[in-house]
């Protein structure tokens, strides 16, 4: 019997078209995504390095996961449908009258649905293996394909989330009879995952993640994480344990519910609930036939009214009723149950794991949730449109509600308006959640205003415009699941769209810039071209909605043909003008945001540039080492106007020849963006003025000879910027400027990326920074070519609400013409860089030794100004001590808005601070948690003598000396403060992110040739090295070695010192015995991996012990584990006894790969460790420890 | 006086099917029925008067209204209760038929009450009114169907086979509700049910292959066949030879499984034949067996 009715349902799908359509989009579907992923356009730039197949297993599964919500979302449609249309057609009062085993009915149902689901998702298989036959593709990323990358990810992704899913989608459809509710649970389940992934998220928690990502996203891919690029393309993804468990859960969840709805369902008529109701409706005693008498009551005339006023008051009450009925409706509860439920996990971080907090502020409250959950509001939008346009017909009352007199537009409007009501509803969500979290968490500072507006105008425009599309589709396509499918696709296709050349948001549905919100500069200037494309996209949403009115369905279903005839009818006059109205004003409004938003179109196209440098390259080449005169002093006047977003400036720039040679050729560069500017103080000759290249070839009448000074005197301004565009770098609140100097030598223009280079037959270069043992290489520091540290003085000026700032002292300020002067001059020579703040600030002021210690925030933004304070003292003591002097009499922490990124930068005597990096991050000091304000504000400190005093040459390399020593330092600093648990905290979570990092790099620079790019290395790996040789020499004798180097090489101007200079002052401290540290650590990438085979504590008299360790020792370099290195390593060993005491550590000297060793201790130990404190670079640490 | 004037209706469907052929029909106030049997073209006339469909050609005024291509101003007279219809789901009769004046363009909150507690209690669903709808049993829901069509107080009434699949006490309930609403109102009535018309209808056609067969009063049309019909009892065996021999109208089982058949016969039968008086049920099934007799008879 289960055979039988599982081949009639078969049969019964086999008839239907949506199979068919369904099939052919999943196949097409398949196609372009393999099509897109093997650059069929040409659009791509593929890096040799960093290329992955297109084909590869890797890729193959995670097209499935791209495609997830299609994927799912078919299940309701066939699994829940095999079901409900017994529901729906009312055959289940006659089926359930026949001789049919429930079982035989519950599985014969269940099976056929989900064998048709699997059929129709094989093809998007098919249109994977398809896709990749095409001719175009790119044959560098396309590769012979294996049949078994095809098949695998059925059996470990999409076979087993089809059976989890299924269940629980059958369950909820044969419990609740009501084939929606199939779409709702899915969703929910998406909101779960995100759930689960926030609150099981952090790095200790990979396997709490990868056991509980509900769709096995994370387990599928848990062996990836390791493999490197030639790994990820030749290797075949496996179904692991932890997959594998991963399945078990979840099926077995899913097995729960199914047997729950198998336990409740019965072959009736009625569902329990459904049965109780209707007993309790007792047919009253009036019901009972009486044929006779009849009471006559004629209707009272009541007055109806057809004016506009009341048809489209008609039209609200309308959506009221609808409103009413979908709030009241389980399934629309239980989404707003889970996206409550989403909202306060999410804004409450009630995940304890991740490393970065931050306090309740209201644009944090707003900036969680945005994307992911304007994304499920959005797919609510399609699902519930659906709902809406069909429930008349589905309800079976349409032909009541077609026969009234009621407009088509008003049926419309009033579905619109529901869509509305229920967007924002589920918005309030989050100012509720967010108000609510605000006043647990004793946040009072409550911006009712910020979120009214956020929510209620920038998501819900945005919403809005997709509910018009949604009604649109849903319309004209007629189907709701189809409608529902093509909305989903439409969706994620737009996120594609960047993939096949289409960049510009006018040519992306209901696309716009990013808007981004700071407490210092508000929306900024993000806002006016958000609402200019959401202008332009609204008036198509109106253009949507005439569509969606032609089309409108009443009456009898017709065929598309007469829908068309229809449609025509419905077009007049006053509708054309309306629709033409409409036209014109998105022609305008795109073409007023081509020319005024998106930035001027270069008068070149990027061949002919690219195709002019080349040629230059040539031109210009006698220049390419040019002497030139050196920067030495540098007086400018700089004026802001945060209104107006510009800002002009001028000034005098000296120039000293300090070479010696004459000087006959100046090679003037000067900055594009700005309008500029200058003269000199000698009599020249311009010979080449290249415009495209931003530079002047001036010859001397006289030349200059050594020790001369050349003037420069610029003025610069920049255009006022419009509300649509920004002209400078100016900000409303919280400027962070850079100044843009006219500067000399040759430019820098040549081509770095080899594909560029061979493609213009230039010669090849073998990297555009040169090696630290180049003769030349201590000439040019890091910061900038004929550039030494110079004396600065500076007027500043803005409008009279803000405080300027620039490096050094401040002389004097005043005020006139409503606005503020402020003059600064620096008592000490500044690095280049010259950095201008301006802003509405609050200042915290302290001082240490007579240096004044000032911090310059956003008036709310106190919360850590303390700390920062702490770390400024305390880096100033420790570096004042180990080093040398702090060479200003003052320092200033200035906060700048997270439009500018979030990160903090070192300028002389200046710190900027984004407002998210430091000054609004939730610290807090428990066991698991560290200070990272205090360890970043340290850094960053640091950096003025790690990067101004030592200035390293602009070689490979410099950033040990800048970024390396400077997370040196802070962790020392750091270390003072909060201990050696603290500081093992910082380390240990530095070591997972240079191992995590440098996976799929494939050849690794060795820190003393680190490029400035790979952070990994010299943050990472830098402070590493650098723990562990201050920990093998001992603190003492290494900073004692770093206090020797910082006297040496701390200099204002060339020769500037490299890498090896540093290198070479550790040698000279270095024991012969442990030369080999500064080699694998310095010269080499060198990684150990080391292991304890077995230990035994055998016990002796008197309750000491025997430890005997068997353990492995391999260190090899990087890339080469099968060919391990001789060793002559100290390796220390320590043993632990009760409550983690330490009651042995020591160094031993290790030659072999195989070592066996018995250590007498005089307490039980618990536990012996290679390697205790990871001085080492490992990969898997968890077998050094052994328990006893 | 309200009149409508139905002018050459022809309506084909894709799949071949002539559902209207030149459907010529003027209805005046009161009573109408719409005598056909299954698949005669009934409901596709009723939705193209109800405006939810279009015919091929033809033409349809009510009292001046062009039906066709002003659809609007009839829905504002138009009470129209489908041959099947479906609620929301979880919706109480009150709260429903609320929303349906809203439709119907009633705006003040305080009449809309007003006339929806009037048509609960013509439709004696004033007790129940607080149940969902979904839930009631077919003889109520066709009566909360008649309730929703009269909140407009319309002018133009259609009832599309009302009665069909309602227990006989119910039926005559709902009859006794139309008849009750139909004094004022031009009520046009489709069914297969000789009674209903024999009841109700002061006016009457028989429809059949999408053509009027035949238009009159009820009365007028029994009485045509007055001296035509007779009657004998037979045994069943030798239907298929009186069928043969002799227009049988009808055939009814006795007890003994003997069988009564009426007849008809412009000519005198001889006994064992007798005269029985003609009924409006003679008038229907010769109607359909013999289409031609019925032209020549107009």
């Amino acid at each position: 019997m289960l055979w039988n009715i599982f081949l009639y349902e078969l049969r019964y799908w086999f008839k239907q078209p949506a199979t068919y359509i369904f099939g052919a989009i999943f196949l097409i579907l398949g196609m372009s995504v393999m099509a897109i992923s093997g650059d069929i356009l040409g659009e791509m730039n593929i890096i040799d390095s960093r290329k992955i197949f297109a084909n590869s297993s890797f890729r193959l599964i995670s097209y499935y996961y791209d495609l997830n919500l299609l994927i799912l979302f078919v299940i309701p449609v066939f699994v829940g449908g095999s079901i409900y249309r017994d529901y729906s057609s009312n055959a289940f009062m006659v089926l359930y009258s026949y001789p049919i085993l429930k079982l035989d009915y519950f599985f014969a149902k269940f099976l056929s649905g989900l064998s048709i689901s699997l059929l129709i998702l094989s093809l998007i298989g098919i249109g994977l293996f398809l896709g990749s036959l095409l001719p175009g593709l790119n044959p560098l990323i396309i590769v012979d394909n294996t049949i078994t990358n095809y098949l695998q990810p059925y059996l470990l992704v999409v076979f087993p989330n089809l059976i989890f899913v299924s269940m629980i989608v059958f369950s909820i459809v044969i419990l609740s009879r009501n084939s929606y509710s199939g779409f709702i649970v899915i969703l929910l389940i998406y909101v779960l995952r995100r759930v689960i992934l926030f609150v099981l998220g952090g790095p200790e928690n990979e396997l709490m993640i990868n056991l509980f990502d509900p769709f096995g996203q994370a387990s599928v891919f848990a062996a990836v994480g390791n493999w490197s690029f030639q790994e990820i393309n030749s290797s075949t993804i496996h179904l692991s344990s932890i997959h594998f468990f991963n399945r078990i859960i979840w099926i077995g969840v899913s097995i729960i519910f199914f047997l729950f709805a198998y336990q409740k369902f019965h072959l009736t008529q009625q569902l329990d609930s459904f049965k109780f109701k209707l007993k309790a409706i007792k047919t009253p005693k009036s019901q009972e036939v009486d044929n006779t008498s009849f009471v006559r009551t004629s209707l009272s005339e009541v007055a109806s009214s057809y004016s506009l006023l009341n048809q489209l008051l008609a039209t609200w009450k309308i959506s009221n009723y609808e409103f009413a009925s979908i709030i009241r409706s389980k399934s629309f509860l239980s989404l707003l149950i889970g996206s409550s439920v989403f909202m306060i996990l999410i804004l409450g971080q009630v995940n304890p794991q991740y490393t970065f907090r931050i306090h309740p502020l209201t644009q944090v409250m707003l900036l969680i949730p945005a994307l992911f959950y304007s994304f499920v509001v959005m797919i609510i939008t399609f699902l519930y449109a659906g709902i809406l346009v069909h429930r008349d017909r589905r309800s079976m009352m349409d032909q009541l509600v077609d026969v009234s007199p009621i407009p088509n537009w008003s049926l419309l409007g009033s579905k619109l308006i529901t869509l509305l009501k229920i967007q924002v509803l589920l918005l309030s969500i989050i100012m509720i959640v967010g108000i609510s979290i605000q006043t647990l968490k004793a946040y009072y500072h409550f911006e009712l205003t910020l979120y009214l507006f956020h929510i209620y105008v920038i998501l819900f425009v945005t919403l809005a415009i997709w509910a018009m599309l949604s009604l649109f589709i849903q319309t004209f396509v007629n189907n709701h699941f189809l409608g529902l499918f093509f909305l989903i696709m439409f969706a994620i296709g737009l996120s594609g769209l960047d993939g096949v050349g289409i960049k510009l948001d006018i040519f992306k549905f209901n696309s716009a810039p990013i808007i981004e919100y700071s407490d210092l500069s508000g929306y900024g200037d993000t806002l006016a071209p958000y609402f200019i494309h959401k202008l332009y996209w609204g008036l198509f949403g109106f253009l949507l909605l005439i569509g969606t009115y032609l089309f409108w369905e009443r009456g009898i279903s017709q065929s598309f043909k007469i829908r068309l005839q229809i449609a025509r009818d419905r077009i007049t006059i006053k509708l054309a003008l309306v629709g033409s109205i409409l036209l014109i004003g998105i022609i305008s409004t795109g073409t007023f945001i081509s020319k005024k938003v998106y930035p001027p179109k270069s008068l070149m196209s990027i061949e002919v540039l690219n195709q002019y440098k080349a040629e230059a390259e040539h031109r210009y080449a006698t220049l390419k080492n040019i002497v030139q005169p050196r920067l030495s002093k540098v007086m400018m006047e700089m004026h802001l106007f945060p209104k107006e977003r510009s800002y002009t400036s001028n000034g005098t720039l000296f120039f000293v020849n300090k070479s010696t040679f004459s000087i006959d050729t100046l090679l003037v560069n000067y900055p594009s963006e700005l309008a500029i500017s200058y003269s000199l103080n000698r009599e020249v000759a311009i010979i080449i003025k290249d415009s495209i290249l931003h530079f002047d070839i001036n010859i001397l009448e006289n030349t200059l000879f050594p020790d001369d000074t050349l003037k420069l005197s610029f003025e610069a301004f920049t255009p006022s910027s419009t509300p649509f565009r920004n002209n400078s770098e100016v900000s409303s609140n919280g400027t962070f400027l850079l100044a843009d100097l006219p500067l000399l030598g040759y430019p820098d223009f040549e081509f770095s990326n080899h594909g560029n280079r061979n493609s213009y037959d230039l010669p090849h270069q073998d990297n555009s920074i040169i090696q630290p043992t180049d003769i030349n290489a201590s000439q040019n520091s890091y910061v900038g070519k004929n550039i030494d540290l110079f004396d600065f003085e500076t007027i500043v000026s803005t409008s009279s609400e803000e405080i300027a700032l620039a490096p050094g002292k401040l002389i004097t300020q005043w005020n006139t013409a409503d606005r503020n002067y402020y003059q600064y001059k620096s008592q000490s020579k500044i690095r280049n860089g010259i950095v201008f703040n301006s802003g509405v600030f609050d200042v915290s002021k302290d001082s240490l030794n007579g240096i004044s210690l000032e911090i310059y925030h956003h008036k709310t933004h106190i919360f850590n100004i303390d700390r920062m304070m702490r770390a400024l003292k305390a880096t100033l003591k420790y570096s004042a001590a180990h080093f040398g002097d702090y060479p200003f009499e003052q320092m200033r922490i200035i906060e700048f808005p997270k439009t500018y990124g979030r990160f903090a930068q070192s300028f002389a005597n200046t710190i900027p601070f984004s407002e998210l990096a430091g000054f609004t991050s939730k610290e807090d000091d428990s066991e698991n948690r560290f200070d990272d304000v205090f360890r970043l504000t340290a850094h960053e400190m640091a950096h003025q003598w790690w990067g101004h005093q030592i200035i390293p040459a602009e070689a490979l390399g410099s950033r040990m000396l800048t970024e390396s020593l400077s997370e040196y330092t802070a962790m020392k600093v750091f270390e003072q403060e909060y201990g050696i648990d603290k500081r093992q905290l910082y380390l240990e979570l530095i070591r997972k992110n240079y191992l995590n990092q440098r996976r799929g790099v494939e050849n690794e620079s060795p820190l003393s040739l680190v490029e400035p790019n790979d952070g990994y290395i010299h943050y990472a790996k830098g402070l590493m090295v650098f723990n562990s040789l201050n920990q093998y020499l001992g603190d003492e004798t290494f900073n004692k070695a770093l206090k020797s180097f910082f006297h040496e090489f701390s200099t204002t101007k060339a020769p500037y010192p490299t890498s090896l200079d540093l290198i070479n002052t550790f040698k000279k401290v270095t024991p012969d015995s442990l030369h080999y540290l500064l080699v694998d650590m310095f010269e080499e990438v060198t990684l150990y991996d080391n292991s304890i085979i077995k230990a035994e504590a055998v016990n002796r008299e008197n309750n000491s012990f025997d430890v005997k360790i068997n353990f492995n020792i391999s260190k090899f370099r990087d890339m080469e584990i099968s060919n391990p290195l001789p060793l002559n390593d100290w390796i220390e060993i320590a043993i632990f006894g009760e409550y983690d005491i330490l009651i042995h550590s020591k160094k031993y000297l290790i030659s072999t790969l195989e070592n066996e060793l018995t250590i007498p201790v005089m307490q039980k130990p618990f536990k012996v460790l290679i390697d205790p404190y990871s001085l080492l670079i490992e990969e898997n640490i968890s077998d050094n420890e052994y328990r006893f | 006086m309200s009149q409508l004037i139905i002018k050459n209706l022809s309506k084909k469907y894709p799949n071949g099917i002539l559902a209207m052929s030149g459907i010529d029909l003027k209805i005046g106030t009161g009573m109408f029925g719409l005598l056909g049997p299954n698949g005669a073209g009934k409901s596709t006339l009723m939705r193209t008067l109800a405006t939810l469909q279009s015919p091929d050609s033809g033409t349809i005024f009510f009292d001046g209204i062009d039906i066709l291509n002003d659809p609007m101003s009839l829905r504002k007279v138009l009470g129209y209760l489908p041959q099947e219809f479906g609620v929301y789901p979880k919706e109480s009769a009150f709260n429903l038929l609320n929303y349906f004046a809203v439709l119907k363009g009633i705006r003040s909150k305080n009449d809309r009450i007003k006339l929806v507690q009037e048509v609960l209690e013509i439709t004696n669903l004033y007790d129940v009114k607080n149940n969902f709808v979904s839930d009631y049993s077919g003889g109520m829901r066709q009566r909360f169907g008649i309730a929703q069509l009269l909140l407009n107080n319309p002018k133009l009434i259609i009832v599309d086979e009302p009665t069909a699949g309602l227990d006989p006490s119910e039926r005559k309930r709902f009859l006794n509700v139309l008849r009750d609403v139909s004094t004022k109102s031009t009520i046009i009535f489709s069914t297969h049910i000789v009674d209903d018309v024999k009841e109700l209808c002061n006016n009457m056609a028989i429809l059949d292959n999408g053509k009027v067969l035949l238009i009159g009063t009820p009365k007028f049309l029994t009485d045509s066949l007055k001296n035509n019909i007779w009657t004998r009892s037979i045994k069943s065996e030798s239907l298929d030879q009186f069928v043969n021999d002799y227009r049988v109208l009808s055939s009814t089982f006795n007890v003994d499984d003997s069988l009564d058949i009426r007849v008809f016969s412009e000519d005198n039968l001889t006994s064992p034949f007798s005269h029985n008086s003609p009924r409006l049920e003679d008038v229907y099934f010769l109607a359909l067996n013999s289409k031609h007799t019925l032209s020549n008879r107009d």
